[in-house]
Formats: C-alpha cells, structure tokens, sequence
C-alpha cells in the first residue's frame, strides 16, 4: 500500500467524507399516491431525484470518483400504501431487489448510450406488440440510465473544474462508452455499483470481478501501461470505493452489506478462472484490512496449492475472509436443482453465502428460515414413536408441514421493480420485465437453523430414549420446556457423555446426516407460488440469534435462550477434538440437496499464525475440506482477550474485524448480543 | 503381544508448531522434571486426575456427591490423595467445568485414532508427534507406538530426561526430534526443572551421533536461562559435533500456563513483570555457527 492509498485509508476510517453529505427531506410517496404513479415510475423518478440531488465531490487524491452525498433516500409508498400493499402480498424483507449481483459486464462492455440504444429499440418492439407494460417499465429502465449519464456528465464538469484532468478524461469515456482502460472500468464499475444503491436496492454483490474486469487489465498489462505494482494499486483504491458510502448500508447489523466479491473458479465454458486480477484482489483485501469488500473464492480438487495458499494469507490477517465454495459440490447441486451446465459454472454468492446465478435470474435465496430445533423439540412433544426410525419418521413429517405452511405463507410473494438493476441484466431487457419476473430461474431457498443443536439433540434422543430406555420422548421434551430444572444429573449426562458433533464420533455424526437428510426431503415436489422449486441450506443468518432468544432447553443439554451456532458449525461450548475432526462431521453427510448456501465455520485462534508455514497448512486443511465433500467454509483468525478488550474499551479497537455470520464487520459496530456470540465462539478457537 | 495402556492428557489435531507439516501431536501424561515455566502443569503427574476447566462453576456439588472415593473437598475444587481418577466427577458436572486431564487408552486405541488422518498427514509431508509430559516417562508405551505408527513420520519432543538405553530405543524408531536444552548449567538445571541435566546431555551425544534429524528447542524466560555466559557454554558444547542438527528454535516464554496454575492451586513462580530478553541470544548461536532462529516470533507474550 503506497501513501496515496494509505492516507486515503486512513481518511475513510476517519469517516471526514461524511461532512459532504447532506439529508432530503423528501415527499415523493404522497406526490407517487396522489397521482397513482405506477411503481416502475416510481422508481425511475425517485432514481432520477437521488442522483440530481446528488453533489459532485471528490477526495483528496482519489482517481477513482462518485461519492454518496445524498444520505437518505426517498419512501416510494406512503404509509397507507404499504400497509395496504401488506395486505395484498407478502414480501421478502423490503420488498425491492436485494441480495443479488446482476450482469455488470453487460453494461460496461458495451457502456451506456449503447445500452440506451438497445433499450430504446426494446421500447419500440414493445409497442409494436401491445406490451405496454414492458414498454413502461423499460422506459423507466431507460429514465434510470439516463439519469446515471447525466450525474456523471456533472461529475465531468466538476472534475475539469477542480483540475482533476485524469478524472475528468475518464469520465469523457466512460459511462458512456466502454472503458479503454483499467481504470476506466474500475470508474465504470463504481458508478453502476453506486448507482443500484441510489436505486434503493441493497445486498449488491460485486460478483466475478476476475472475469468482469481481467480483459481492461490484461489490456493495460499488455501495451505496458499498467505493471504489477501499479495495477494493485489501482485494485487497493478500487476497493476503497466500496467502503466510502458502507455505512449507508446498514443490513441486520453494520457491515452487513452484502458487498461480496467472488474469485476464482471456471467460466461458462467450464475453463479454470484464475488471473493477476484474482491475486491481486486477495493481495489488495490483505494489504486494506477493511469489511468491503468481502472476498469469496471458488475451488476444487483441482485448485493448485499454491492458490490455497494466498487465500490463507488473507485468512492470517484476521478479517473472517476469504470463505471457500468447493465447486465439485456446488455445480452438481445447481445442475440437480434444474440449473442450466453453463449458469451453473457462473455462480457467485448474492451476499452472504447463497449461491446464486448473475445477471440472468433473480431469485430470493434468503427468504426465511426454519429452526430445527424447533422442529424436533415439537416432534418430541407429539411422536408416539417407538423406535428411532420411527421418530425420524415423525420428524420428517413435521419438517414437511413447516415447509408447506412456508410456502402458504408466501404465496403472494411479490417484489417492487428495480428497472435499473434490470437493465444490467440482458434477460430483463428482452422479456422487458423486472428481473424477478424475467429471471431464467424462479427459486427460492430457505435456511435451516440451527442444524448442530438438531443432530446433536437427535443423538441424546436416540441413546436415551431407544436404546438405554431412559425417559419417554415427552417426559424428555418436558424437562427441555423446564429447562433441566430438578434434572441437572441428565443435564450432566447429555453434556457431558453424548457424544457431539465434532468429537471423533460416527454416532454423533450419523445424526447430522440424519438431520440433513430430514432438511433436504421435506422440500422433495414442492413448488413455490413462482413456479419453481425451494433450495434448502445449511445457512442461519441472522436466525441463530433469533430463532434461540426465549427457545426453550434441548436435548443436547443447551439451556433456554442460549444461542445456536451461526450456519453449518458445531454447537457452541462443545469441546471438539480439533479441525480434523469438525470437518469429518461436517462432510459426513452429502451436501448436494442442502446447498443453497452456509458455510462450516471454523474459529482459529490468531497465535497459529505464528507458525512459519501456517498458510501451507491451512491450505492443506482447506484442501481436506474440499475433497472430503464439504460445500463452503469460513475460516476465522479470533482472540478471545482482543475482543474482550474492545468491549471494553471499543476506542483502541476502531479497526477490528470480526465475522459476523455471513460477512465481516468492525467488531465496536456490532450489538452486544452478536459480540457475546463471537467471544463465546472464540472460546473454542482451535490452537494448532 | 500384550496391548500396553498409556495414559494421554491431550490429542490436538493440525499442530503446526510441532514438526514439518499437517500434525497430530500426542500429549503422553507424566514428566520427571518441574520447570518453573512449564505450560502443562497437569501434564507432569504420571495420573489421571480432573481439573477444573472454566471459570463457571455453580457450587452445585453435584461432582462432590458423585465421588465415590468422597475426596473432593469442595464444589468444583480439586480432589484430594484419594482420587482414583474414575471421571465420575467429570461426568457428572452439569457446567461442564471439569475436565479429565489423562485417560487411559491402548496402543491399538491410539494408533486407530492416529492413522485416521494418515492420508492428509502424509499429503501434507507432516506426521504424529509425541510431547508431554515427557514422552519418554512412558518407554514402553511410546516405542509400541512408534512401531505401530511406521512408516509414517513422527516425532518426539522431549527434555531428553531419561535412560540412556530408552532414549537409544526412540532414537532407532524416530524420524525427527525436538530436543529440549533448559540450560547448561547443572546447578541452574536443578534450580529451574528440579533435575541433574547431565542424563540429557548424555543423551543428545547419542542424537548427535545417531545421524536423526533434530531441532534443539530453547525456552528463553528472561532472566532466568538468558545469560550470556550460560547459553555461550550450550552454545560452544553444540557447536563441537551437532550431527544432523537442523536448527535451534529459540522460543520467546509464554505465560499461558499461569491460569493453570491458578486451577492446580499451585504457586507459579515466574514473575509477571520479567526484565528484558537478552537481546545477544541469536548472535550467541550464530557465532558458534550454529543455525538459531525464532521460528514462532521472539515476542513475550
């Protein structure tokens, strides 16, 4: 990191930019209700007002440009209208397009007045059909790509203005047209990422940057006016860009922005994706330590070593990423799931973990969440069972029912338009419909929470009340509601002589693939009200903090209110045997039907890394993962005493970085609730 | 042949600090010397023994009423001379504060649960390695193993505090050693570990003339195996022949054990504010000629 870029660092962690900003006390909803504006308009009109209000403004030698100034956006219903819009359908979370990466090589391939050309011939042909809904609402996709080229024509002005020639040149090229440069496309990128938050959409994820953005670089690196050093220089300012405006973004918690990048992999073709790009993104990620933007990398059995190694690097510097999606996994799932050979090859991560497919479909990967916990604790209160088969029977039967009531429950599930997210997404343009509409895929996905506690639990049940005969499955789900009280002696025994996930135990294990099993057939021939199928993971979200407050004690010998595990790990507090072990039980059972996203997590405790070769380790166990059939992994370089430490005194820590479940954020910024679960976490880091 | 009983206090799985490569290192109970530093307190006792574990006990006497030998004298405090080691206390603990430090398994036991991760041990060039305790306080145990364990790679990290023949026993056995060096000064060796070094410098002659690879691991506590004078005296006694030396680890000193002792309800003896590292060490070794190094960082943590 050179002094250009580390002042500029320093200037974004300092947070001087937010000076520039300026409020709106915005009234667009009540003008929008008055006079019935249909909601495409809405959105093009409210695009269009954010981005007019929008200042020019620049930072100290910055070379990349567009900075939020506007720092709220406008309502696009009135309070009556939402309600009255809840009424009709149901939404996920706010209802407009969130959790999703379009096609951004679409559009800076070609740049925006070609763009505008071809939606404009679009609007043409939908006349001449009839379809006056597509021609509406490509006309307010078109309004929204106008309204981008007039902000940067401004910013073009303003740049010429303060002498900012290099800026300002750019500028002269793109939106407009395709980029000439490296730089060129970074500054095209910045604008259309920056503009699909202005839009109102959240979760943006980058995407395949290494594909997206390899032949700008590949270009300079050729004619020679790029080398290594000073193309990593422009990838280290590129990804200050996505930390300017983050905490505008503000998702379950700060830093939960969605703002992840995917790396590695293959194309469509199936040809291995791995270029100076792709270092240069880990290199730039290690040398920032900052949340944004948050690295993914695609592997296999066939990933070099030596790749695995640089993501380990990265690992080292303790921000909670790279998190690793094993491709011999995902591609097969996707394919069973009806997805297309060639889309599968392209997938990427929406925002945290889900995997989805860019740019031609859009579907909701993170619609909601069922507690297994739950499920087996209900099961237990209502199963006649007189035998473990049996109660899996029942078991499954609950599962089914949750899922069917899931899917009544979303029945009318709609979403508001996003017509400039779709008009970086070719597909859209051609069907001329929202991109949830027009989308090549219609499928949702589900996270099932708390999937640890489940097969733990599913192992106290089947040794004490099949095999030793114990207690009676009620009486058991009784002491559970009473939270073990007059039973400690059985609290000591399921703690402390079940065996648990991750303790070298082929009993335990048996449960988690149970239990995954369980998971993936309850959505066996269900449809969605879209059409197409439900895609469960091994995700948890959010839901581990809010699926376990007031959850009643479960056979596992966790108490009431205790907390789950985040996504696809073993129970917190269990001693485990070490990562070898976690990673046999996790990768125990086939993890194709449950893909949809949520990664094993992993805690190490920072000193490892004081280990001369401990990134050729850590790529060796990576490596294990993936041929031992695992589907993703996050590791975590944690100490326990830096967290305690910045609890308490949170001014000495401005800069830590945590992960938190499904992305990275500064550790001071989070809600106590969710930096007690991360100090819980780390009390079970792993040594080396 | 009879399956010989061991008693282990710890397995850890992908140990990188001790030996090439991916490690499962084996922590074998019992160790004849008592460092004033020593970071496995509970590992020195040849027995199996519960300790407390976290700072959570509710005072529900629940591992107290489960004794059957009745020594335990308090909730959630260490048991008395009676312990037979049984776990019933463990076992019994509703807040899973005790642990058991030391359980008996077979060579057959062992060697299952150590080969399970042979492929990955071997992919990654790495292998088994036996700590303690003093690994050598179980001979027989320990050579099973290694004969069990061949041909994958395995080392030993030891204070080398043992008979001669045992320690030539390992050595026909071994692929790598990690030999301990306290100090050279026999006095000051007795002072800090309660041991006579002249049995372990016996038995590096034989590692030196053995041919087998070894690394000398130094624990440097600052101001009490530092001096100049004493590490110049290891230094200039492993300069004369070094054998198959293939380098000194010098280890910064790590106050992990002290919460240990705390549990153990053992004085720790080494003050929390220590004086400065000698800051000529490496050079000590280096102008001996001797490759030395601080592979895990020279800070004091």
């Amino acid at each position: 990191m050179d002094n250009r870029i580390a002042e500029m660092r320093e200037s974004l962690l300092a947070g001087r930019h937010h000076a520039l900003r300026h409020r709106i006390a915005w009234n667009l909803a009540e003008t929008f209700a008055a006079q019935k504006t249909p909601a495409e308009m809405r959105a093009a009109a409210a695009l269009e007002a954010v981005l007019a209000a929008e200042l020019p403004a620049f930072l100290p030698g910055e070379r990349i440009a567009f900075l939020r100034t506007v720092a709220n956006l406008p309502e696009l219903y009135t309070p009556q209208e939402w309600e009255e819009l809840r009424a009709r359908y149901s939404f996920s979370e706010k209802g407009i397009p969130f959790n999703f990466t379009p096609d951004y090589a679409s559009a800076i391939h070609i740049g925006l007045d070609a763009l505008a050309t071809n939606i404009s011939q679009r609007i043409e042909q939908a006349r001449q059909d009839g379809d006056s809904e597509g021609a509406s609402f490509l006309a307010a996709g078109l309004r929204g790509v106008q309204a981008v080229i007039d902000l940067a024509e401004r910013y073009r002005i303003a740049a010429e203005k303060e002498g900012l020639a290099e800026i300002a040149a750019n500028l002269a090229v793109v939106p407009r047209k395709p980029p000439q440069t490296f730089l060129q496309a970074l500054q095209m990128f910045r604008i259309l990422h920056y503009a699909l938050w202005c839009e109102g959409s959240y979760h943006n994820g980058t995407g395949r940057l290494d594909l997206t953005l390899w032949p700008y670089l590949q270009h300079d690196l050729q004619n020679g006016t790029l080398d290594r050093a000073s193309a990593l220089a422009l990838v280290e300012e590129f990804f200050l860009t996505f930390n300017r405006d983050s905490d505008l973004y503000v998702g379950v918690q700060q830093g939960d922005n969605g703002q992840s990048l995917m790396l590695g992999g293959c194309d469509r073709d199936g040809n291995d994706v791995w270029n100076l790009f792709s270092e240069l993104a880990l290199e730039a990620s290690c040398n920032l330590r900052l949340v944004d933007p948050k690295i993914n990398f695609r592997v296999s059995e066939r990933t070099p070593i030596e790749r695995l190694e640089l993501g380990s690097r990265l690992t080292r510097a303790g921000l909670g990423f790279p998190q690793y999606s094993n491709d011999d996994v995902i591609l097969p799932a996707l394919q069973k799931w009806g997805y297309a050979l060639e889309d599968a090859r392209d997938y990427t991560v929406a925002a945290c973990w889900e995997f989805v497919i860019p740019g031609v479909c859009h579907e909701f990967v993170n619609l909601d969440a069922i507690s297994l916990p739950q499920a087996v604790l209900e099961t237990m209160e209502q199963s006649q069972a007189a035998d473990y088969p049996s109660f899996l029977h029942d078991l499954a039967a609950d599962l089914r029912s949750r899922a069917k009531a899931l899917l009544a429950h979303y029945e009318n599930l709609t979403e508001l338009p996003g017509p400039f997210i779709s008009m970086l997404c070719p597909i859209a343009i051609q069907k001329a419909r929202n991109i949830t509409q027009a989308g090549k895929y219609h499928n949702w996905g589900v996270h099932g929470t708390g999937i640890a506690v489940a097969a733990d639990s599913l192992t106290s049940i089947r040794q004490l009340v099949f095999q030793s005969h114990q207690l009676t499955l009620a009486d058991f789900a009784q002491i559970c509601k009473q939270n073990y009280a007059q039973h400690q002696d059985l609290l000591a025994q399921v703690r402390n002589t079940i065996p648990k996930l991750g303790q070298n135990s082929p009993e335990a294990d048996r449960s988690l693939d149970d239990i995954v099993a369980l998971w993936q057939h309850a959505w066996d021939g269900l449809q969605n009200a879209q059409g197409g199928i439900v895609r469960p993971g091994t995700g948890s979200a959010m839901y581990y903090i809010w699926h376990s407050r007031n959850f009643p004690a479960t056979p596992d010998g966790r108490l009431q209110g205790e907390p789950f595990s985040a996504n696809y790990s073993p129970a917190l507090d269990v001693p485990v045997d070490g990562p070898l072990s976690v990673i046999r039980s996790f990768t125990a059972p086939p993890l194709d039907g449950v893909s949809n996203g949520g990664p094993l997590t992993i805690e190490i405790h920072a000193s490892v890394f004081t280990a001369p070769d401990a990134e050729a380790q850590l790529a060796q166990l990576i490596a294990d993962f993936v041929r031992r059939g695992g589907h993703q992994l996050q590791l975590n370089s944690i100490d326990r005493d830096t967290l305690l430490d910045a609890q308490k005194h949170p001014e000495n820590h401005r800069d830590l970085i945590v992960r938190v479940w499904g992305w990275s954020g500064y550790f001071i910024e989070l809600d106590k609730e969710y930096q007690d679960h991360i100090i819980r976490r780390a009390e079970m880091t792993l040594h080396g | 042949m009879a399956d010989l009983e061991g008693i282990v206090f710890d397995i850890r799985e992908w140990c990188l600090h001790d030996g090439p490569g991916v490690r499962t290192t084996v922590f074998l109970k019992g160790c004849p010397l008592r460092c004033l530093w020593c970071s496995n307190p509970e590992g020195q006792d040849a027995v199996p023994f519960p300790m407390p574990s976290h700072d959570r006990c509710t005072a529900c006497a629940a591992c107290q009423h489960a004794c059957p030998q009745h020594c335990i004298p308090a909730p959630g405090t260490l048991p008395g001379n009676a312990c037979t080691g049984c776990g019933a206390c463990v076992s019994a603990c509703p807040a899973r504060r005790l642990r058991m430090v030391g359980q008996r398994i077979t060579v057959s036991q062992l060697t299952e649960r150590l080969l399970r991760d042979a492929p990955l041990l071997q992919r990654s060039q790495g292998g088994i390695t036996f700590s303690g305790g003093e690994p050598l306080a179980q001979p027989d145990f320990l050579l099973a193993m290694l004969e069990r364990l061949s041909p994958l790679h395995t080392a030993i990290e030891t204070s080398g505090f043992a008979p001669e023949k045992r320690y030539r026993q390992m050595l026909d056995r071994i692929s790598l050693v990690l030999q301990d060096i306290k100090c050279a000064d026999d006095t000051l060796h007795r002072r800090l570990t309660g041991v006579s070094n002249e049995p372990i410098w016996r038995n590096i002659d034989q590692l030196r003339n053995s041919g087998i690879p070894y690394f000398i691991r130094m624990p440097l506590i600052p101001g009490f195996n530092d001096s100049t004078d004493d590490l110049r005296t290891t230094a200039q006694r492993l300069a004369k022949s070094p054998g198959n030396l293939l380098g000194i680890h010098l280890l910064p000193y790590q106050s992990v054990g002290s919460a240990k002792y705390r549990h153990l309800r053992r004085p720790y003896q080494i003050p929390h504010e220590l004086p400065p590292l000698n800051p000529d060490i490496q050079h000590i070794f280096h102008d001996a000629s001797l490759p030395a190094s601080w592979p895990f960082g020279d800070t004091v943590a």
